[in-house]
């Protein structure tokens, strides 16, 4: 390490934001042609700090040495000149444009030979990229290659990547490790943001740790291990293990049989899908992002149509208002990336958001907000939301306490399903395995719950089941303890099917409510999609 | 009659051409500006002060139209630049709500054309207009051809220079590919080094002064430098701004359309009917309007959508 | 790089979202901002005037207070106004379309005012049942005209600001045509209906404009129950807080934004009928004004809050009196003096919001501390919300 040349030197940086520290007195240290993991829990500062290099923010204390010098990045155009290039986590590319004209965004020269050096760069790591192809139209992983290609076009001697492996299957985790190891080879620095242990045993040459805003230590990779590492990103020792809780299922209380449905955009979301529910099991969903998921659990509460037969206790809800099926006690939350646009007002208070499900109960035209206001006094106190007071609008609150809200009002109102989907998206350990506790306890009370999760460690330890989606086809449900994470892999890219190599056998259960007889019945009912 | 009815459609069209121009080149920035109407007020009013500026320099002898066309189209381009400069201050550096910013825009321009209008001699505007009516006076030789291309003053054929130019501008230059980078996604703009301020105020300046020249267009030309005070062009604005949704934020489709939207402003006169029908032809023109808004958001095309980042302001340290 | 580099590189100010300022504080910048903005009109008025300053003070106040019941009523109008498009701006539904809504209502009344006068006439009840159907009249045609927007709007996702504001011109159209056909073509417009038998009026108690002020100020109350309180209410703020939400509840979107437009409308409806029966007994194109448009702006700036929306619609009926005045002693012609003055005050409003919402920080001694830390003033959750913000 020592003849290695530091390419960036960060010296007792600060920043906060509303008068609070998110990073405090950071110290780091990058060097020429390595690749450098930060990790950190959610809120720990990381991308916080990695934004103070590519210019979106400006440290209040602190100094920036890039090749020695002292540096001012002011912009990210300040930044590009120190050959300094960020992919963001949520890529930053403008959609109605092509991959090409994305690439050119923010160039000064001149620009009339870019396309063939961009078509170079693709050749020389190896990156299969339709240079006229609108970004809308792509998948996450060619938006990726996009945003890298971008960056390197710029000459960049330094890569950012914050979370790259959020959005993509084990196979294409591969491919992108691959080419950053080609990046080393070309001797560019490359530092990955990062929450996964095993990503960063993995990939990286050493490691730096950041808490809560402060820088813990940097390691060696090959000198440390996943517990230790855990240790410095948590701070005190956690068992990561989680907890399956091993209890009698009771007879299917949704099945689904043949369930089709169709994206906005009439493109098909979910094709063909045959599962059921028992009460007192948790279903774990698995898939990338995006292959049908959100139309799934549409589906099933009544907000989107659909072809095929749901039952909840052998009898069809089909047709069915969302209302309806919220009486007789299915629920859902869904969390979506911004955690606020479904299922939740950002600017109504505590007290208004927690009536959204049950305001219509009580007779008159009047909202009874007394009796809401007591409902969400209980509820703060349970799961420990910290918050000002009631009438407090939700955006304010953190991410941990939105969610708790979000699903305490769902557990609230009693159901016997549960349909979750990224319940514990972007919080930290502690939060996340309060909602796994209040998940198991509705478990225990044999409600039935269908868990669409994104962490394949926690679908593998948390469910009893494991559906795959895969293009909105289903690959299969194993038991997760017959099965581990490769197989899961293969199929959520469909490199390996279940269905097809035993087919007939998944999703029907032997003890059905109803009858093949009745089921065919169903079937012959549904002709037309109901409102 | 129909080429008379066809020149007379141009005519009237260049009015919401000039105020589509404008506003597309400013939403094409990511920023609605329903300041339109007030903008080419205040472009109405800074032509007419421009007029009598000329006639304070040059006398009231002969008129150099030159120098006169000149002199009216600075000061209107800046009067309007003006008010765009106030909404610009307003939304981008203020981060102020667009579409409330705009409404006080017309309503500031409007009543401030009309209050400092309204004290203004018009005979001298109705001088200057009888000499830049006509560009090219050899027209009346060339039969019904030169009439429907030859009869116009200069501001048109501006006009439809200025529409070509920004669809060159938008389609074929790197500032173009740039601008509407900004106006689908300042984020993205941003972290790529393009300075979205600067950008966003050029584009509100720059159209806001192409806006304002519309208001300057009616008052000597269109109207022949009759009582603007009194004309309605609050109603040709909001007819610019729907203009540009027909348009599909396309200065080329903004060509056509503004005949089509002048043809129906102008049809009821051509269709020999009596004062009280007349009145109810009026709106003819907002009908049409209803319709393209009924119809583009039924097709709703993919080519047809709005930039992405209309109307949201950007805050750089906001996520 | 050295420091003198450094200094260049630094922007000139930066600003950040403020979350601590009181109460009083913001309200005391809104005020200075009014402040400033009428003195500054005010000095526009005496260059163009060129009056003495007490002049112009002097038929400013006179202009304002002269007729009190016509500075209420000029208030409750705008009050109305703003009542009428609230529902609809809770919604996120920029309804700017209450002009021609109220045009359309009045325009209505007064022709069932001008061809049933005869029936009116015949006897007190029927004079009575001819308001009842003017009543009725004005609010149904109300209610279409803002709900065929709504309509679109909800079912095809047509902007709504246009359209509105085309209703606008469409229904300016009518009423110029309408009046050309009750002038039998003759004149422009046919005046004041019914003048001689005053069929169809409304006469009030107290004052002439007592109704229409009484009236104005139960909707006002009523509308604020109605969205404070009723679930109504309720679910048109959730819509407009996050139409996903309101469907993933389970709400009926379509249902609700209609159902809260059929409220708008049948506001403007009163207003209509009251221009017809008790203020005008007539109609023009400019019987409104931009009183739709002020509207709002004051609704926006008020937050939505009533009670502010009312002082700011005295306010502005008190300065659009006092201009009037102004103008017409110096014989401006025109009084668009009061519309110069509106865009002023809202657009210092505008800019004192700002400073409301952000805190600027002047970078001219990058290096010295110039605000000291508030993180021990900071309560424990705010900590957690900003932890998660910079994840």
């Amino acid at each position: 390490m020592e003849e290695k040349r530091i390419v960036i030197e960060l010296k007792n940086i600060s920043k906060s934001f509303k008068g609070i520290q998110a990073n405090k007195n950071i110290n780091l240290k990058l060097y020429e042609g390595e690749i450098l993991s930060i990790l950190g829990e959610n809120g720990s500062g990381k991308t916080t700090l990695m934004n103070m290099l590519s210019g979106i923010y400006q440290p209040e204390e602190g100094e920036i040495f890039i090749n020695g010098e002292l540096a001012n990045i002011h912009s990210p155009k300040d930044s590009f000149d120190y050959g300094i290039g960020m992919v963001h986590q949520h890529f930053k590319l403008v959609d109605v444009f092509s991959a090409y004209e994305n690439i050119v965004l923010g160039i000064k020269g001149n620009i009339r030979n870019a396309y063939g050096e961009i078509q170079n760069i693709c050749d020389k790591y190896g990156f299969e990229l339709d240079l006229k192809k609108r970004i809308h139209e792509m998948s996450v992983s060619e938006k990726q290659t996009v945003e890298i290609v971008k960056v390197l076009y710029r000459n960049a001697k330094i890569l950012i990547l914050d979370e790259p492996t959020a959005v993509l299957t084990p196979q294409e985790i591969d491919k992108l490790f691959n080419v950053m190891r080609k990046m080393r080879e070309d001797n560019k620095s490359i530092i990955i943001i990062t929450h996964k242990l095993n990503e960063v045993m993995a990939i990286s040459d050493r490691v730096s740790i950041l808490r809560k805003g402060e820088y813990i230590t940097s390691l060696n990779t090959k000198d440390t291990n996943p517990k230790e590492l855990t240790e410095y990103m948590v701070g005190k020792k956690v068992d990561l293990k989680l907890e399956r809780l091993r209890i009698q299922a009771t007879a299917p209380t949704l099945e689904i049989r043949g369930l089709h449905v169709l994206k906005d955009d009439k493109t098909v979301a979910i094709d063909d899908l045959d599962f059921y529910l028992r009460g007192g099991q948790i279903l774990g969903v698995a898939g990338i992002a995006g292959c049908g998921q959100k139309e799934m659990c549409e589906a099933i509460v009544g907000l989107r149509n659909y072809e095929g037969s749901i039952t909840h206790f052998g009898k069809s809800i089909k047709g069915y208002s969302p209302e309806k099926i919220k009486e007789i006690g299915i629920s859902m939350s869904f969390i979506p990336e911004d955690r606020l646009g479904l299922g939740l007002a950002p600017n109504l208070s505590i007290t208004d958001n927690l009536l959204l499900k049950t305001y219509r109960q009580n007779k008159g035209p009047f909202v009874d907000r007394k009796s809401a206001r007591d409902y969400a006094n209980d509820l703060i106190e349970r799961y420990g939301v910290v918050t000002p007071s009631t009438e407090t609008p939700v955006k304010n609150l953190s991410g941990g306490n939105i969610q708790k809200i979000l699903v305490g009002r769902e557990i609230g109102l009693k159901p016997n399903v549960i349909i979750t989907a990224y319940p514990v998206r972007g919080l930290d350990i502690n939060s996340s395995y309060m909602i796994y506790d209040i998940l198991n306890e509705e478990k225990a009370k044999n409600t039935a719950i269908l868990f669409i999760g994104e962490d394949l460690d926690v679908l593998m330890t948390f469910c009893d089941k494991i559906m795959v989606l895969c293009h909105g086809k289903n690959m299969g449900i194993v038991h997760t303890k017959n099965t581990n994470k490769e197989e899961i892999g293969l199929m959520m890219t469909g490199a390996k099917n279940l269905t097809e190599e035993k087919p007939g056998k998944f999703g029907i259960a032997e003890d059905s409510n109803l009858s093949s007889k009745e089921w065919e019945e169903l079937k012959k009912e549904d002709v037309t999609p109901n409102e | 009659m129909f080429a008379s009815f066809l020149t007379g459609a141009v005519a009237m069209g260049v009015v919401y051409l000039f105020g589509c121009i404008g506003e597309t080149l400013i939403e094409k920035a990511g920023n609605l500006n329903l300041g339109i109407p007030g903008i080419m007020s205040l472009g109405a009013l800074g032509g007419a002060i421009g007029v009598n500026l000329y006639f304070a320099i040059f006398g009231t002898g002969d008129i150099i139209g030159i120098f006169l066309m000149i002199i009216a189209i600075i000061m209107s381009g800046l009067f309007a630049a003006l008010g765009g400069l106030l909404y610009a201050f307003l939304t981008v550096t203020l981060q102020a709500n667009q579409n409330v910013t705009g409404l006080v825009l017309t309503t500031f321009g409007v009543g401030f054309m009309k209050f400092i209008g309204s004290s203004m001699d018009q005979s001298l505007l109705t001088r200057a207009s009888r000499s830049i009516k006509t560009l090219f006076t050899f027209y009346e030789d060339l039969g019904v051809f030169g009439q429907l291309f030859f009869s116009y003053g200069f501001l048109v054929y501006l006009a439809f220079i200025l529409a070509i130019t920004l669809h060159f501008v938008l389609k074929k230059t790197k500032v173009g590919l740039f601008l509407r980078s900004v106006g689908e996604s300042p984020q993205t703009a941003d972290a790529q080094g393009i300075n979205v301020t600067v950008y966003k105020y050029s584009a509100i300046l720059i159209g806001s002064a192409i806006a304002g020249l519309g208001g300057l267009y009616y008052v000597m030309d269109r109207s022949g430098g009759t009582t603007f005070v009194e004309a309605n062009i609050e109603a040709f604005g909001w007819l610019s701004v729907a203009l540009v949704i027909f348009s599909m934020w396309k200065p080329t489709i903004g060509m056509v359309g503004s005949i089509i939207f002048g043809g129906l402003t102008i049809l009821p006169n051509y269709l020999g009917i009596s004062n009280v029908q007349l009145k109810l032809f009026a709106m003819l023109p907002y009908i049409f309007t209803v319709i393209v808004l009924i119809v583009t958001s039924i097709l709703d095309a993919k080519t047809s959508k709005p930039p992405q980042g209309l109307g949201i302001n950007y805050f750089r340290e906001e996520r | 790089m050295n420091k003198e580099n450094k200094k260049v590189h630094t922007p000139l100010f930066t600003t950040f979202k403020r979350f601590d300022m009181p109460k009083w504080q913001g309200i005391l910048i809104r005020v200075g901002a009014i402040a400033i903005s009428i003195i500054i009109s005010l000095i526009i008025a005496m260059i163009v005037c060129q009056g003495k300053p007490i002049d112009i003070a002097k038929f400013f106040f006179e202009g304002a207070t002269i007729r009190p019941w016509k500075l209420f009523l000029d208030a409750a109008i705008l009050l109305g106004f703003g009542m009428a498009i609230l529902p609809a701006f809770k919604m996120r539904y920029w309804n700017m379309g209450a002009n021609g809504q109220v045009l359309v209502g009045s325009l209505v009344s007064i022709i069932i005012m001008f061809y049933l006068k005869d029936f009116g006439m015949k006897s007190g009840f029927n004079n009575f049942l001819l308001l009842v159907f003017m009543f009725a009249g004005s609010l149904l045609a109300s209610i279409i005209w803002a709900v065929i927007p709504a309509i679109f709007k909800t079912f095809f996702g047509t902007n709504e600001t246009l359209f509105t504001l085309m209703m606008n011109y469409i229904a300016s159209a009518l009423v110029a045509y309408v009046n050309y056909v009750l002038a039998k073509g003759a004149k422009e417009s046919p005046g004041v209906i019914n003048m001689d038998t005053q069929t169809g009026w409304l006469h009030s108690p107290i004052n002439e404009y007592f109704i229409p002020i009484v009236v104005i100020i139960l909707v006002a109350v009523f509308i604020h129950i109605y969205m404070t309180k009723t679930k109504h209410g309720y679910e048109a703020i959730v819509l407009g807080d996050s139409i996903n939400t309101a469907r993933y509840v389970g709400m009926n979107t379509k249902k609700i934004m209609i159902r809260t437009l059929i409220l708008s409308g049948a506001i403007c409806g009163i207003i209509g009928f009251l221009f017809t029966s008790v203020i005008n007994h007539s109609i023009n194109t400019t019987t409104c004004g931009s009183l739709g448009f002020t509207a709002v702006l004051i609704a926006w700036l008020s937050n939505f809050n009533p009670l502010i929306m009312a002082l700011v619609s005295f306010a502005l009926a008190f300065l659009t009196l006092g201009t009037s005045k102004i103008t017409a002693s110096y014989q401006l012609g025109s009084n668009n003096l009061s519309s110069v003055i509106i865009g002023l005050i809202f657009f210092s409003i505008l800019i004192s919001e700002f400073f409301i919402r952000y805190k600027v920080k002047i970078n001219i001694k990058r290096k010295e501390k110039e605000e000291p830390q508030k993180v021990e003033k900071v309560e424990p959750q705010e900590i957690e919300t900003v932890k998660e913000e910079v994840k």
